[in-house]
């Protein structure tokens, strides 16, 4: 219903300016992710296609339509914010069905389009209550009921999973994914959880300073990562890198394989020290100076100091110019 | 290894905290009870030596008095006591009508230094701090002159206009710090669920703002009711006279029984007193923020 | 509907135009206007000879005998009531911030004095120094520490300490809150530190409370001077100024001038002198505001 296009948007606050000419497409019914450090500019883009910011520069279309003069309240869009953003003085159920109220729709429609949306989230029993009443996850349920009751062109989410703690994050990380699936409708979420644009979107932006570093599927940014920023940012623990004849060569932790014995094209290192992962072991060596990280299957049972092999998957390494850290192209293929 | 035997230790500093709270009980509430007591006696155990701590005939007649003057009372004709019921009444309409009136200038106001940047803020703030650092006395003359003019002396109006002036600085300053606490990302959830700004003031903003409107509310309906100079210069009869001043001319009229006057005091006390007590929490911390009663 | 918006300077200033215009009718333009009567000869009982006379109200001021009189009433009044109200301030803020059964009790009690008008505290104390039926006098009597019944306010110096005492009651709560959410602040660990240190009571008092407080004495001090200066509700009501010009503070003479004599004139002219002081101290309140970074927007 809603395909969001950017041309050449650029916000400055002051002299400083935090998006620069930034031009995307973000599809119809797509999960397109913003990622990047903090003060990338993810944020501020993301609150410039709600409305809440407005552009120094450029313009954004939804369905070809300029929305750039709008206000929120005049987009047809739905956000989840990082604090949950809760009504604090106004019931759970009065929470997810304001912006139905303020669309004036009828009462006893939004109360069943209020409960409907609750029983998706399994947060039913909950529309009595006040915000504070509930627990983070409860809060961030609320939270999404008050997107997705609405039958909204884009759903806006910046940064819903960061407060809440680590085990809960993977099962929303899952349940807003499958969202997604069951509304099929535009998702642009921002994080700068890695591993959550890895795993949930469709397209990955990745920013820095902001300007856009890459855009591509997830597989595209892990396998071709455009620049050394990307190929460090995308990827736990982060790509290895080494600078050789001008180039920076970069091969990632899974990439690395170890050996006891010597073998035909391993180098020797020493171990430097090694961290159990549980099914895997992070293996860092030292060679010639460079700490290289590796991930093997456990067991690996060689302490510090002792002597290691260590060999790369030439089909998996990657090049970087040193000059200014893009990709030379045809290099791991 | 010897033990060395515990050895019991006088609470010096527990005797000193509670005798200290007790002489200070003492001190904030006697002067207080004394006129509640009094205005429960008869004139007679009132003027007694020694005084009755404890109202040894109990009486209501001070207070009914005010509905309904004795004959005693009558014939003695004391302006004040007939004047009190409705200057009572012209309290509360000028100090509610002044934190209503107040409420609404600062909100706007107050909104500008918590949500937006902009050139002169700083200037504007201190100017609002000036103005509530200017005596009284420097505008009463000007004042009164101009409400002469406007032929509203004695009206509530002209009280209502100038206490609004006197409390509007405090109330910008403590509803500044109340809404700079509102966290802003309610207001974009609220513009996102499609209100307007005047929609997201109304439906978002001013309800979890609500504590600080309720302090600032109280702090200037205090001052009005409290104020007693302005009222002094701009009433004259019992269309506009407050309790203030109707409670210092029981002062000035020399008939008055001490009685009746504790009476008019009491009621004069009550009603800052129960908002004083009802707000305890937020009134202190508001005075704590802005450091503000003039 | 492409509606550009407002800039901000402008919204800013829209929604601050009720407030300035609201004070700027009400106070600027009244204290200007108190100016240009202060530089008339103005009496409502001499509507004849009303002109215009310079400065002449002020340069007159350095010979009026009742104006010099008022301004060291004043002086001293404030320089009592300030002295008597940090004191007991400071102690009953210390002790509110112990830990003690019934300090919820004492802490609304102290809110008692403040919440009572001006007026009524002046009654109040009326009824307690009365010479014939005074519970001052019934309670020293019965506690036996006098032999007869005083007339507490017919001298002069009694009149004028009893005021003060009666201002002091009704301005302490304040002083007693802000010091109160100062000591507040101070951490315990500082204590504890003291403590492990082997500082005695007073010397913890000495080292770490008081350096603590300096900032909230010091607006105790600039709030309680203004609000002494311009005592007048009390008095009114308690002395009416007298005996003679004993409690004649600066304000009561403003207002004698005005309301008694209704020389409009050379009451302006005593307002700008107490405005023009009270805007010296003020000064004082608001750089130490600054330094406290109150003013950060």
């Amino acid at each position: 219903m809603a395909e969001v296009r950017l041309e050449g948007v650029t916000k400055s606050f002051g002299g400083n300016t935090v998006v620069d000419d930034l031009s995307l497409t973000v599809r119809d019914k797509e999960f397109l992710t913003l990622v990047g450090p903090s003060g990338c500019g993810k944020s501020t883009t993301l609150r410039m296609i709600c409305g809440l910011e407005r552009v120094s520069a450029g313009q954004i279309y939804f369905d070809e339509q300029p929305v750039e003069y709008l206000p929120a309240n005049k987009r047809d869009v739905a956000m989840v914010f990082q604090s949950y953003a809760l009504y604090p003085h106004k019931t759970v159920e009065q929470n997810i069905g304001f912006a139905l109220k303020m669309m004036r729709v009828p009462k006893d429609e939004i109360a069943r389009q209020v409960r409907e949306a609750a029983d998706t989230l399994g947060i039913a029993d909950l529309l009595d209550r006040r915000p504070r009443e509930l627990s983070g996850g409860q809060r961030q349920r609320v939270a999404l009921g008050r997107a997705i009751v609405r039958e909204a062109g884009a759903y806006l989410l910046d940064e819903p999973l960061s407060n809440l703690d680590a085990q809960l994050r993977v099962l929303m990380r899952a349940e807003i994914k499958r969202l997604h699936v069951d509304l099929a409708r535009t998702f642009i979420y921002v994080t700068h959880d890695q591993v959550e644009a890895m795993t949930m979107s469709d397209r990955i932006v990745v920013m820095k300073d902001g300007v856009v570093q890459q855009c591509a599927t997830p597989q595209e940014i892990y396998d071709h990562p455009a620049n050394r920023f990307v190929a460090s940012f995308m990827g736990s623990p982060p790509m290895n890198f080494m600078e050789k004849d001008r180039a920076v060569l970069g091969i990632r932790p899974e990439d690395v394989s170890l050996s006891p014995e010597p073998r035909e094209g391993y180098r020797a290192g020493k171990v430097f020290i090694t961290e159990p992962l549980g099914a895997d072991v992070l293996v860092t060596v030292d060679l010639d100076g460079d700490l290289i990280k590796a991930r093997v299957a456990a067991p690996f049972r060689i302490g510090p100091d002792n002597t290691i092999h260590i060999g790369f998957d030439r089909a998996k390494m990657h090049y970087f110019s040193v000059d200014d850290g893009r990709a030379i192209e045809g290099d791991a293929n | 290894m010897t033990t060395v035997p515990l050895r019991y230790r006088i609470p010096w500093k527990k005797i000193v905290v509670y005798t200290l709270a007790v002489l200070f009980a003492l001190y904030l509430v006697l002067p207080f009870y004394w006129i509640v007591a009094m205005s429960f006696m008869p004139e007679a155990d009132a003027t007694a030596v020694p005084p009755q701590w404890i109202p040894e005939h109990p009486t209501l007649d001070n207070y009914l008095g005010f509905v309904n003057p004795s004959d005693a009372q009558a014939l003695v004709g004391s302006r004040a006591v007939e004047e009190t019921p409705y200057s009572l009444l012209n309290s509360f309409v000028v100090a509610g009508s002044t934190a209503l009136l107040n409420l609404v200038l600062a909100i706007f106001a107050a909104y500008s230094f918590s949500r937006i940047k902009f050139r002169g803020s700083q200037l504007l703030l201190i100017l609002y701090l000036i103005t509530r650092m200017v005596p009284g006395i420097a505008i009463i003359i000007p004042y009164y002159l101009l409400m002469r003019e406007f032929r509203l002396l004695d009206t509530y109006l002209a009280l209502i206009l100038s206490y609004t002036t006197f409390a509007l600085p405090i109330t910008i300053w403590i509803l500044k710090d109340f809404f700079r606490s509102v966290p802003r990302e309610l207001e974009d959830a609220a513009r996102v669920d499609r209100c307007g700004w005047f929609r997201t003031m109304w439906s978002v903003f001013l309800p979890v703002a609500a504590p600080g409107l309720v302090a600032a509310a109280v702090f200037s309906f205090m001052t009005a009711w409290n104020e007693f100079m302005f009222a002094l210069f701009l009433t004259s009869t019992k269309a506009a006279k407050t309790i203030p001043v109707v409670a210092a001319n029981f002062a000035t009229d020399f008939n008055t029984q001490y009685t009746v006057m504790a009476a008019a005091g009491v009621l004069a006390v009550i009603p800052p007193l129960v908002l004083a007590l009802i707000f305890q929490r937020k009134l202190v911390a508001g005075m704590a923020a802005g450091s503000v009663k003039g | 509907m492409a509606r550009k918006p407002f800039s901000d300077n402008v919204r800013a200033y829209v929604l601050n135009a009720p407030a300035i215009t609201v004070i700027a009718l009400l106070v600027a333009y009244p204290i200007g206007y108190s100016f240009w009567v202060s530089l008339h000869r103005d009496n409502l009982k001499q509507p004849l000879a009303k002109r215009f006379i310079g400065l002449d109200n002020y340069f007159s001021l350095f010979h009026d005998d009742a104006f010099l009189t008022a301004l060291r009433v004043s002086a001293l009044f404030v320089l009592v009531v300030l002295g008597f109200t940090v004191v007991l301030a400071m102690i009953l803020a210390l002790v509110l911030n112990e830990t003690f059964r019934g300090r919820g009790l004492l802490l609304s009690l102290a809110l008692l004095p403040w919440a009572m008008p001006g007026v009524v505290n002046g009654l109040m104390w009326r009824t307690i120094f009365d010479a014939k039926t005074g519970a001052l006098n019934g309670l020293l009597t019965e506690l036996g520490l006098i032999d007869s019944y005083h007339a507490w306010l017919t001298t002069g110096s009694g009149a004028f300490f009893f005021t003060a005492m009666a201002q002091v009651w009704n301005t302490l709560p304040f002083s007693v809150i802000i010091l109160l959410a100062g000591l507040a602040t101070i951490p315990s660990e500082l204590y504890d530190a003291a403590k492990v240190d082997r500082a005695g009571v007073l010397q913890r008092f000495r080292q770490v409370t008081l350096p603590w407080l300096t900032h909230p004495l010091l607006i105790v001090l600039i709030l309680e001077t203004m609000n002494a200066f311009r005592a007048f509700d009390t008095i009114y009501v308690l002395t009416g100024g007298g005996p003679g010009t004993a409690t004649t503070t600066i304000a009561l003479l403003d207002v004698q001038t005005v309301l008694t004599y209704t020389d409009f004139g050379l009451g302006s002219a005593y307002a700008w002198v107490i405005t023009a002081i009270t805007l010296l101290i003020s000064i004082g309140y608001i750089g130490l505001l600054y330094r406290r970074g109150n003013f950060e927007v």
